[in-house]
């Protein structure tokens, strides 16, 4: 199934453009949600996960200064992972986690039905993650080095990890492993005001820049910063850490020409590819097909 | 036949489930599911170069990716022998302390905790129990501003790298960090007093309890494995003691120590290693007139409070310290295998490398805390479902007190994948 780039997303380009907010049906959808709620009950949030290292739901929690101020502005209806009782009606799903098992599958169907507004929190959420490099290897060799005989019952098998608009409609996407805390936040008073929500969409360098950082790049540090979505206030750069990523590839990343000037400065291209595909593996392979299309 | 099912357990780390099913009063059946989906990290790491490692492996858990960090940085240096200045081993021992105070501080308070008061979840707290509430959140936080400033980022920390650190706090950071550290003491006492007044249930488990030798300098990210059954082993002999079966039912594989059910964690490390407690920690210890060795592996999460204390101060006595960049560390490839053990917060951790002379790996093999205690938790829970049918108890009764003790283990399931919902099958 090719990625289709839905609702917030797909309207990067006009955003671009105008500078100003669009309607899309997902925010036009979440305007009318929290203007029910207004009059009517709070906002119903929910946090479901599936295969992930449960880093984005931790995020959330770790929102300490405000988590008891934003929980009183909505009704947190499920999270399983530090709640007893969990509603199964949502206004507003954050799903973390890659679809890698048959079990996955099965929840975030049942999930998407139940959401009127569906987030993909994350890098597993939003691209894959690092599973997903698994695509782009030998899988059953993948497979067979860590389970000699794998788990046999139903439930369990295996899927190689796809991010979750592979499967469902996406709302809209948080990006970064493990996603902003300030982000997430934004997003729920988004939601909560009716606001329209916005993708960040321009490269690491953009921010990079902006902090007055000394471009690694040019101290013969292989980093990703043009070809990568930026958002994340360059944290890695800012500590001397090249950009690898997490946030995925840019929508218009130019990734030949990127590739070209990585080996020019002497980086070994295998490598390069190596490090481009870690959290996006499937993006990466989408870009190669585009390519072969042309 | 009753079959309880538990088929998602709430209130642990990632995907977990539990069936039991009774037979009468007997109890048939009794099966530990680790259900998180696997994704196969030994494999992807297999042809990255060394300096891809880290980052790839830290994702296997949010929770503990700083021990993870730690842990694979130490195995790949040991295995292209990287000798490290004694300024990045201890920022990498204030990742592990600050790492451990928020992740005790989330299990105890918010995993933990609602089941002794009665609530579905800490959230529902906040009306009678709101001092306890901000003070679990105060932990966490400082414990998230000190891995955020040492590490880069408060998850999946990146500034620690092969041969040293990136970056390094300035000393207006670093006395920041220690001024709070130092506010948050008395919290952490109040966390362990809380913990002690507890009431736990009766329950003696007969196993072995593993952790990390504590003489040596760093005890959080170094030394020999030992057990209380008096065995003294090297990190790299592992193999040799470590056994790691698959389960037809669990993605996460289940571990017996020299051929014994044993448990890692907190209770592990306090039952080995009394004697290196901090002062106060040691005397809030004694006033829980706890004998040792503990055998009820509900007392872990009384274990973690009293680290709490430990690990505070511990903390701020490692910050004191001239931090000062030393730049980008220099690597000389060079193949070999390379094996590191740390204690995470929940136990030991195991990443072992072998690197080629390119620098990529060829081999790969980590064991996560909560596999090797799955074993465990299963043969504790079968134990206590029996010991309670035959005081006559019943489901509604029995199911609250097998998840107490499951989260007691303090499991993560995203981490042994490679698991809460209980199923009560009665027939």
């Amino acid at each position: 199934m090719a990625k289709k780039k839905i609702s917030a997303k797909k309207n990067k380009k006009t955003e671009k453009t105008s500078g100003k907010p669009i309607k899309t049906k997902a925010n036009a959808k979440i305007k009318a949600s929290a203007q029910q709620n207004k009059q009517a009950k709070k906002l119903k949030v929910g946090i479901q996960s599936i295969t992930g290292c449960a880093g984005c739901q931790l995020s959330i929690y770790f929102i300490e200064d405000v988590l008891l101020e934003l929980l009183e502005k909505i009704d947190l209806v499920a999270a399983p992972m530090i709640k007893e009782q969990n509603a199964e009606e949502y206004d507003l799903l954050f799903v973390e986690g890659s679809v890698s098992s048959q079990e996955d599958l099965d929840n975030l169907l049942k999930w998407r039905s139940k959401a009127k507004t569906l987030v993909a929190l994350g890098a597993c959420a939003v691209n894959g993650n690092v599973q997903s490099m698994k695509h782009l290897m030998n899988e059953k060799e993948v497979e067979q080095t860590v389970y000699s005989k794998f788990p046999s019952e139903p439930r369990l098998k295996p899927i190689t990890s796809v991010p979750i608009h592979k499967h469902i409609k996406v709302d809209f996407y948080i990006p970064g492993c493990p996603p902003d805390k300030q982000e997430i936040v934004h997003v729920i008073k988004c939601v909560l005001q009716g606001k329209q929500l916005r993708v960040y969409d321009k490269a690491v360098c953009h921010e990079c820049s902006l902090k007055e950082n000394y471009c690694l790049l040019d101290q013969g540090i292989e980093c990703l910063g043009p070809l990568m979505n930026g958002g994340c206030r360059a944290l890695c750069p800012s500590f001397n850490h090249p950009c690898t990523g997490c946030r995925g590839l840019l929508d218009d990343a130019n990734l030949e020409s990127g590739k070209q000037v990585l080996i020019e400065k002497g980086f070994d291209p295998d490598m390069i590819i190596k490090r481009m595909t870690k959290y996006n593996s499937l993006q990466f392979r989408e870009f190669d097909e585009k390519k072969k299309e042309k | 036949m009753a079959t309880i099912d538990l088929h998602h357990i709430c209130k642990v780390e990632g995907h977990g489930s539990l069936i039991v099913e009774i037979n009468g009063s007997k109890l048939a059946r009794c099966e530990l599911k680790v259900v998180e989906g696997a994704r196969f990290f030994e494999g992807l790491v297999k042809g990255k170069r060394y300096d891809d490692i880290q980052e790839i492996t830290s994702r296997i858990c949010g929770i503990c990716s700083c021990a993870h960090t730690v842990s694979c940085l130490q195995a790949i240096e040991n295995a292209m022998n990287v000798r490290v200045s004694e300024q990045t081993r201890r920022l990498r021992e204030l990742l592990s302390v600050a790492e451990r105070i928020r992740s005790h501080a989330t299990h105890l308070y918010f995993l933990s905790l609602p089941d002794y008061l009665g609530y579905e979840s800490a959230l529902a707290m906040v009306g009678k129990y709101k001092k306890e509430v901000l003070t679990a959140l105060h932990l966490m936080k400082i414990g998230n501003n000190m891995v955020q400033m040492i590490g880069g980022k408060e998850m999946h920390p990146f500034t620690s790298v092969v041969g040293g650190f990136t970056h390094v706090p300035d000393k207006k950071t670093v006395d920041y960090l220690k001024k709070e550290l130092k506010k948050c003491l008395p919290e952490a006492i109040a966390t362990a007093k809380l913990f002690m007044k507890l009431k736990q249930p009766d329950f003696n488990a007969n196993m072995d309890f593993i952790c990390l030798n504590p003489e040596k300098d760093a005890p959080l990210i170094s030394g020999d494995v030992i057990s209380l059954s008096g065995l003294k082993i090297r990190p790299a002999d592992y193999t040799k003691y470590i056994e790691e079966e698959v389960m037809p039912y669990s993605t996460g594989k289940f571990s017996k120590f020299n051929g014994k059910t044993f448990c890692v964690g907190a209770i592990a490390r306090i039952n080995n290693n009394y004697k290196s407690l901090s002062k106060n920690a040691k005397r809030l210890f004694e006033q829980a007139k706890l004998k040792l060795p503990l055998t009820n592996p509900f007392h872990n999460n009384f274990c973690q409070a009293v680290e709490l204390v430990h690990w505070v101060e511990r903390g701020i006595a490692l910050l004191n310290y001239p931090f000062k960049f030393e730049g980008l560390p220099n690597i000389n490839v060079s193949a070999g295998r390379g094996v590191s053990a740390v204690e995470a917060p929940r136990g030991i951790l195991f990443h072992d490398y072998t690197i080629n002379s390119k620098g990529f790996v060829e081999k790969c093999n980590i064991i996560t805390p909560t596999a090797q205690n799955l074993r465990a938790i299963e043969a504790n829970v079968a134990q206590l479902i029996e010991q309670m049918l035959k005081q006559k108890a019943g489901k509604e009764k029995i199911i609250p007190e097998v998840e107490k003790l499951i989260r007691a283990y303090d499991p993560c399931f995203s981490c042994s994948a490679h698991f809460l919902k209980v199923r009560w099958v009665r027939k």
